[in-house]
């Protein structure tokens, strides 16, 4: 009886030894899960979601007229899942030939702007202060929506580089917020709903690209029209470039952040698998020292 | 006399941008579009403020015997120098977006990612299925994950509509009242901040306590 004892008490203890497994291991188990689709990936397809195909269908019904606000309102920590969007959907903008005006309210916002059109600009023969402008990076996050809302030309007067707007031919035609056709933003927090709160009661389409973690805080504004369109993490603007037929970045990764959710579910599987058998065998020992010791149970 | 001048300006403008919402009377829609603008303006000047206070605090600790001084150092020694470059060179500059590129924006990006490791870590440990709570948590979770990669749809081409739907409807449901709450909640706050009930932005006059009930 002993051994039997002995032999449970075995089992349970390596299945509890399971459940606090050592994190390096975990950490290993998702390293791996990423880095192997990057050096060989899976080539898994992505089919494109009608919450990305209302997106493609607004910025899709500019003119070469329009003028549009893009607003780059996100970090470095966010860039993996929301600058592939940026430049998915700027390349749709550029290719509607629509005239851009990076308004900044982080200070980051400038910086992926640049970046942005460093590549871009060349490809689609866009020239800066005719085609599309930055402008300087506005705190305030809210009241600074509201500023821009309320008084644009009076929020800015010059661009990022000191030119006065008014020599800008991409601002020429703006008087106020209501002389954009649309604005585009790109988050990480709440300036989504800034601008749903100050531009889209005078009238203008607001659209967004969010990080997953964002998504769930805007859903609701999409119900009520208040938001035209949403693209969410990383999927979003792998769908968006499928959209386009433009394969980049985020497709690349796409195959990494399949791997890398399966190992986060099949390592939460093993967790309970392992939680559930050390119990299990806990309960078997218990009752088996029962029985070996009064014959209790029977 | 500080906190009600203070209580005395919040209540102007706090009236004014309201009504500017629901009249249509050109001096108070230009005297709200004027604070509205001026509220940028004290925004970027809380931004040097933080900057200044980051400043002191910091030298100070550097003079002290704090253990973590050298961490102070760098820390002052990182925001000098971005802030001297970024003055002199400007943001146009090569060694500025060099910086960004090499050093705020890896680093950035590093602290992040190391999120994903530590997720994987807590949901192994923690992620226990204990009752009909954590069972509809964790089928919830393991469909929006798998529906919001290419994975999901190879096992089940439904799956991302799956993860639509639950992002849709039962998400929405429950941040829309989520929502409503604080907005609720904003409304309350603001109302007793326009009335001076509350005054925890001004200090308080005698140097202790932030409540507004001691006038």
């Amino acid at each position: 009886m002993a051994a039997v004892n002995g032999e449970w008490g075995y089992r349970a203890m390596t299945f509890r030894r399971l459940a606090v497994l050592d994190s390096r291991i975990v950490y290993a188990a998702v390293f791996l899960s990423i880095l192997l689709p990057l050096w060989r990936p899976l080539g898994l397809s992505i089919s494109v979601s009608q919450g990305t195909f209302d997106v493609y269908e607004v910025v899709d019904s500019l003119s070469q007229d329009d003028t549009v606000i893009v607003s780059p309102s996100f970090a470095p920590s966010s860039e993996a899942e929301v600058y592939p969007q940026m430049e998915a959907i700027l390349r749709h903008l550029l290719a509607r030939k629509a005239r851009v005006a990076f308004v900044n309210l982080n200070v980051e916002g400038r910086m992926y702007a640049e970046k942005a059109m460093t590549t871009l600009a060349p490809e689609f023969g866009y020239n800066y202060g005719e085609d599309y402008v930055i402008l300087p990076f506005t705190p305030g996050l809210e009241t600074a929506v509201a500023s821009i809302s309320d008084d644009f030309l009076g929020t800015y007067e010059r661009d990022a580089y000191g030119t006065p707007l008014t020599e800008t031919g991409a601002l020429a035609g703006i008087r106020s917020i209501n002389d954009f056709a649309l604005v585009v933003d790109f988050n990480t927090g709440d300036t989504t709903i800034y601008y749903i709160q100050h531009a889209k009661p005078r009238g203008i389409p607001v659209i967004a690209g969010a990080s997953g973690v964002t998504v769930p805080y805007l859903t609701p504004y999409l119900a009520t029209g208040q938001l035209s369109g949403l693209i969410g993490g990383l999927r979003g603007a792998a769908e968006y470039e499928t959209a386009i037929d433009n394969p980049g970045m985020a497709l690349a990764a796409m195959d990494a952040q399949s791997l890398s959710h399966a190992s986060i579910l099949a390592l939460i599987g093993l967790g309970n698998a392992a939680y559930f058998l050390a119990k299990r065998d806990d309960a078997r020992t218990t009752r088996r020292s029962r029985q070996s010791n009064g014959g209790e149970l029977k | 006399m500080k906190l009600t001048l203070a209580s005395f300006l919040t209540l102007i403008a706090g009236v004014t941008v309201l009504a500017d919402h629901f009249v249509v009377v050109p001096f108070i829609n230009k005297t709200a579009s004027t604070f509205i603008q001026w509220s940028v303006m004290l925004s970027a000047f809380s931004t040097a403020l933080g900057g200044a206070n980051i400043l002191a605090v910091h030298t100070k600790r550097m003079s002290g015997k704090s253990a973590n001084r050298g961490l102070s150092a760098l820390l002052l020694g990182s925001m000098v120098t971005w802030l001297v470059i970024g003055l002199k060179l400007g943001m146009e500059s090569q060694v500025y977006k060099f910086i960004w590129d090499n050093v705020y924006g890896s680093l950035s990006s590093t602290l992040f990612a190391l999120n994903a490791f530590f997720v994987a870590s807590a949901a192994y440990r923690s992620f226990r299925i204990r009752g009909i709570d954590t069972v509809i948590l964790l089928v919830t979770a393991c469909t929006v994950m798998l529906g919001r990669t290419g994975l999901g749809e190879a096992i089940y081409p439904g799956m991302p509509q799956v993860a639509d739907w639950l992002m849709r409807v039962p998400n929405t449901a429950g941040m829309r009242g989520i929502t409503i709450g604080g907005a609720l909640g904003a409304i309350s706050v603001s109302a007793r901040v326009i009335l001076g009930l509350e005054r925890g932005y001004g200090g308080s006059e005698r140097g202790m306590g932030v409540s507004g009930y001691d006038l």
